[in-house]
């Protein structure tokens, strides 16, 4: 018994130092559904890094959409501002929330109208070349799916 | 037997008394309030100006195409809120919170006066009333959407101290417009009530605005 679990430790402190830049997991994605006419919408996710090293997400596309900037709402003295981000960086380790308010990615031009419980895929890339893919789910008012069904239920 | 009749009888005063001492207590601060109303308890992010301001005239228009002016904000409470259709962002986070807000003071024990909303864009340059009436009815059907000339919209978010520029960017689409995130609530004389500043809460803005209009009702 012993003897089989120590070469296993071996192996996993081994991978430990080896490892490096882990890919990024992205949770709760979703697209806030907006009326048929808005010519931007916003997604946001929760990006999680679970490597030792940072990333950087340099660019987003979507074939929903003409273009997705990166953005940063900033509400300073009562003035509310959006603040183009040439990149967004995920700390070693760390999850970025990009949620209302705040960060988000702005997608922009939308080729049909999106409506909840639509998927819109997101591409984002890294500055490494590398790319993931997002499913991001269309919510009104950000109430996931789910709990709206529920609630019809009742 | 004789004993526990006795002690039924004890029990039954007390009870009495209690019910008395109950009812003048509740008298006594009914009376209170009614001669001296408690200034309204507001959350911190809202500002009930002590001399509410009155309005000078303006001249915009709804996403009807119907004038919007003094009048429209005389005898009922309006909340006004500023923004522009091209925003993805934080906009319709407002338009949800306040439609949210809006529901929450239907479901308050001694609801408040139903309130106006009016969305005011600071960009009137793309918003047309037109844009407008496809944009701000999705989130709320009784919600107005108000613009007008650039130096329309100037001179009204300039009376209420709401800012808002242009700014350009990269993208060909144009510009951004960064403005004053705050709500502002309009008393049914047309005048500058209070002023709710981010971040916006539904039940801190149905609260504070039940606490509002109940002193308001209380003073007249």
């Amino acid at each position: 018994m012993r003897l089989r679990t120590l070469p296993s430790i071996a192996l996993a402190a081994l991978f430990h130092t080896a490892a490096q830049a882990a890919p990024l997991v992205v949770n709760d994605a979703w697209v806030r559904e907006a009326p048929p006419t808005a010519q931007v919408l916003a997604a946001y996710m929760q990006i999680t890094n679970p490597g030792d090293q940072a990333r950087i997400i340099t660019d987003a596309t979507s074939a929903c959409c003409q273009r997705a900037e990166i953005h940063r709402t900033e509400i300073v003295a009562g003035m509310a501002r959006m603040i183009p981000q040439p990149e967004l960086t995920v700390e070693a380790g760390t999850t970025v929330a990009l949620e209302p308010g705040g960060l988000h990615l702005m997608l922009i031009a939308p080729q049909a109208p999106v409506v909840q419980g639509d998927h819109v895929v997101i591409e984002l890339r890294l500055d490494d070349g590398a790319t993931l893919e997002v499913h991001a789910e269309v919510r009104r008012d950000g109430e996931p799916a789910m709990d709206h069904s529920h609630h019809m239920h009742h | 037997m004789h004993s526990t009749a006795h002690r039924q009888g004890g029990k039954g005063l007390a009870v009495w008394l209690l019910g008395i001492a109950a009812l003048a207590a509740g008298l006594w601060l009914a009376l209170q309030s009614r001669q001296a109303p408690p200034p309204p308890t507001l959350s911190p992010g809202t500002v009930r100006l002590d001399e509410p301001r009155p309005l000078q005239a303006f001249d915009l228009v709804d996403h009807h195409g119907q004038p919007f002016d003094l009048d429209r904000l005389r005898g009922h409470w309006t909340f006004l809120f500023f923004g522009y259709t091209h925003c993805p962002d934080v906009c319709p986070t407002t338009m949800a919170t306040l439609n949210a807000a809006a529901r929450r003071m239907a479901e308050l024990e001694e609801p408040p006066p139903l309130a106006q909303f009016a969305f005011v864009s600071v960009d009137p340059e793309r918003d047309t009333p037109e844009q407008l009436s496809k944009f701000v009815p999705y989130f709320n059907k009784t919600f107005l959407g108000v613009t007008g000339t650039p130096p329309a919209i100037d001179a009204f978010t300039r009376q209420l101290g709401i800012m808002h520029m242009k700014v350009d960017t990269d993208s060909p689409d144009g510009y951004l417009v960064d403005h004053s995130a705050s709500v502002v609530l309009i008393d049914p004389q047309a005048r500058f009530h209070a002023l709710f500043s981010g971040p916006l809460d539904p039940l801190v803005i149905a609260r504070d605005y039940q606490q509002l209009t109940h002193y308001y009702e209380a003073q007249q």
